[in-house]
């Protein structure tokens, strides 16, 4: 898979827990609970042969919601759990005085494999 | 027959002194790498501060866009008083922290004297459900790792050398 692939099978693979997914950042107009995600970067990545042999994709991903005891945060770490080859942990747990919104940040770790072969991919 | 010498009595003798030699400055020369890690630490975090984007709106009303970044008093506050911590020594481990510490000059009823820099910079790298993420320590952090230990080790290995002539 592609670097891209990869980040699209994540998106899809959260839309499984909801419907209020976004990426990078929410809409002005939205419904409660929702779910931003991210990756920013590599972090890990292993080298051999003199080049990249396994690309580690860092990201977070952060729940909002207004529900004590939420059951989507259960839903998130199964979700999580499926995943091969992701790392991850619950990263920090926040109360928003300002919009009585549960903040959960979730950070997680995804080896992505070999890069892609540009021949295979016709570029 | 001749017999094979493993260990020449004078170079087994040279390597005790050397390493009580460096037994007795250990602290000296480790600190001396972690001073340098730092200080390449640091570089990458204060051009981390630097490349937040600025939203001088400062808050958001429900229905409006995101906060994208800080306003330009709060990231002058995030430099000013951005730096690095004395020495931690703990039974193995030396450690010197980089990071944000003081208050800002943006005086509210809540923060009547200045908002801290560090709920400032948790806000950004955290993010909000009215600001948009920028994790300008995460990215220090990964951004620095690979400079920071290449630099520790040369500066051990020219400090060990320095008291093993």
């Amino acid at each position: 898979m592609t670097l891209q692939q990869k980040l699209l099978s994540f998106a899809n693979h959260l839309l499984t827990v909801s419907n209020n997914v976004y990426h990078y950042y929410r809409p002005a107009n939205y419904a409660v609970p929702y779910i931003v995600w991210a990756e920013d970067g590599e972090d890990g990545s292993f080298h051999a042969g003199n080049k990249k042999a396994e690309q580690t994709i860092h990201g977070t991903i952060d729940v909002y919601t207004q529900t004590e005891f939420d059951a989507l945060l259960d839903w998130v770490q199964d979700a999580l759990l499926q995943l091969d080859g992701c790392g991850w942990n619950l990263q920090a747990v926040q109360y928003e005085e300002e919009t009585n919104l549960i903040h959960y940040t979730f950070e997680w770790w995804w080896a992505c494999g070999a890069t892609a072969n540009l021949s295979e991919t016709g570029a | 027959m001749a017999q094979r010498q493993i260990y020449p009595k004078q170079g087994l003798d040279d390597l005790i002194t050397d390493l009580d030699k460096l037994a007795d400055e250990s602290i000296n020369v480790v600190e001396a790498g972690v001073f340098k890690g730092a200080g390449v630490v640091a570089d990458v975090y204060r051009k981390e501060i630097e490349s937040i984007p600025i939203d001088e709106r400062g808050f958001v009303r429900p229905g409006e866009e995101m906060l994208h970044g800080i306003t330009s008093q709060q990231k002058a506050g995030l430099l000013k008083d951005m730096g690095i911590s004395p020495y931690r020594h703990s039974i193995n481990t030396t450690t010197k922290k980089v990071g944000v510490d003081g208050y800002n000059n943006i005086k509210t009823k809540k923060f009547p004297n200045g908002q801290p820099n560090i709920v400032v910079a948790r806000s950004i790298c955290a993010g909000t459900s009215f600001r948009q993420k920028f994790n300008f320590a995460q990215k220090a952090k990964s951004g620095s790792r690979d400079k920071a230990v290449e630099t520790m080790t040369e500066t051990i290995k020219e400090e060990i050398a320095k008291r093993t002539k």
